[in-house]
């Protein structure tokens, strides 16, 4: 048998091209990921890792040849959220994109793997592409209308939309559903999904799931991202012997609720860096739990508490030595108040090892 | 290993840091509620800063002190002594006021062990 370029050490590659739009990109690698290997039966092997222009997906075993019937099942609610934006309208003969991905994915199967065993297939993005679909901003927030048209000129007009070529639109959107983490508050919407550096699928998927089911503080976006992470690093950490997977760090999306349509808020990649210090060592698990616990899940929580979530986790975003203060000295004043536990001295300790000093 | 560790790992810093920590608890769990020396603290900058804000914790402790010592006969109180004030002044001079104030606080921070 003669060996196709994307047979590498037996195992066949995939290959993901990235556009720059940092969720779109990821959400596509996990979605493709979850197209081969399925979600009942789990047959083919697949490593997803980011090789910095591409991420790169290694199959050991087969690849299917048709989808599984699981994979256009999923949560209700995750399938509300990402198509938020999309209108029901009677007249319309617009499919509803649920339907419209089933039959894509279906009829094109063979045609998707196809297109990504070439290592030169890059999505088609713009305003008008054939059978394009549109990129929704719950795909990727950097594709809303508003961050990338002029709004202030003579005229005002509602800008355009985004397309891109079906393909990688299916994938994307079932990347969005089965990985990413939806957490909602009452004025903002995160969207947060952990980049592959090096993952088996199989093993992301139940750090995905067990996630998905740990409530996270939602006073701020800044506090569920740092949350989210923490609880993800907790994850990495108690795997610290066997590790399965490597990510290095969170692609995150915030939207602005609005009375109409969600708006576009911002968005970027946090490193983990500082966690994964702290998923490394011996006490790992205990300092970053007892991180976990400064963050209150219910959104009642306010003066004190607040204030110290609000501070860990724009320390945990920037551990600088001005942050540091601000959070101890947030941190003493709940002590005083009773609110506050003090710390084990080895598990400040750990904590200090990793804040500069002026 | 970060400079502040260092200073951390410093047994004058940990001295001044336990004393800290009993002197801003509340009084009905034996604390000296002395806020002012913490908030001095924050906020020394520069070395006569820190000497005058040590100078007057000090006092203020050892009044916190002796009010334990009476309140708890046959106790006595925590105080950090004269080598560990030397100690301090000369980290400060050596690593800068404010990373010793910080670490002072942090020590504050730590739970005690069972005999203190």
């Amino acid at each position: 048998m003669t060996k196709t370029i994307s047979d590498f050490n037996g195992k066949e590659r995939f290959y993901i091209n990235k556009t720059g739009l940092e969720l779109f990109d990821a959400i596509r690698a996990y979605g493709l990921g979850i197209m081969i290997s399925g979600i009942r039966y789990e047959e083919s092997e697949v490593t997803i890792k980011d090789v910095g222009h591409a991420y790169v997906l290694e199959v050991d075993g087969e690849p299917p040849k048709e989808p599984d019937e699981e994979l256009f099942a999923g949560d209700e609610n995750k399938w509300r959220q990402i198509f938020r934006t999309f209108k029901v309208r009677k007249d319309a003969k617009k499919k509803h994109p649920k339907d419209d991905l089933g039959e894509i994915i279906s009829q094109n199967f063979e045609k998707i793997l196809g297109i990504h065993k070439r290592a030169d297939f890059i999505p088609e993005i713009g305003k008008r592409v054939k059978e394009g679909r549109t990129l929704y901003q719950t795909l990727d927030v950097s594709a809303a209308k508003g961050f990338r048209e002029e709004k202030r000129s003579a005229t005002y007009h509602e800008g355009s939309q985004l397309e891109v070529d079906r393909y990688s639109w299916a994938i994307a959107v079932l990347g969005a559903i089965h990985f990413i983490s939806w957490r909602e508050s009452v004025d903002f919407m995160t969207i947060l999904i952990p980049n592959p550096l090096d993952v088996y699928l199989l093993e992301h998927r139940e750090i995905s799931d067990r996630l998905e089911k740990e409530g996270v503080c939602r006073i701020s976006a800044t506090t569920t991202l740092a949350h989210y992470s923490v609880k993800l690093a907790i994850q990495i950490a108690k795997r610290r012997k066997a590790p399965l997977v490597k990510y290095d760090s969170v692609i995150f999306n915030v939207m602005q609720k609005t009375g109409r349509q969600p708006k576009p808020s911002g968005g970027g990649k946090y490193s983990l860096d500082f966690l994964e210090k702290f998923a490394n060592i011996s006490q790992g698990v205990e300092v970053l739990e007892r991180i976990d616990r400064l963050f209150p899940l219910s959104r009642q929580v306010k003066g004190i508490q607040q204030d110290i979530a609000l501070a860990t986790a724009e320390f945990l975003i920037r551990p600088s030595f001005e942050n540091f203060r601000r959070w101890q000295g947030l941190y003493i004043r709940g002590y005083i108040n009773k609110k506050s536990p003090l710390w084990d001295k080895s598990l400040l300790e750990e904590i200090i090892k990793n804040v500069e000093a002026t | 290993m970060s400079k502040l560790h260092e200073l951390f790992s410093n047994p004058a810093v940990e001295s001044f840091g336990t004393a800290l920590r009993f002197a801003v608890g509340k009084r009905e769990y034996g604390g000296g509620e002395d806020y002012a020396s913490l908030i001095e603290f924050e906020y020394a900058e520069n070395m006569a800063q820190f000497i005058d804000t040590l100078k007057k914790f000090l006092r203020r402790y050892d009044a916190y002190a002796r009010r334990y010592e009476h309140d708890n006969p046959g106790k006595t109180a925590f105080r950090p002594n004269e080598k560990t004030l030397d100690e301090l002044v000369r980290l400060a001079n050596e690593h800068g006021v404010r990373n010793v104030c910080a670490t002072i606080i942090s020590h504050a921070l730590v739970r005690p062990y069972k005999e203190e």
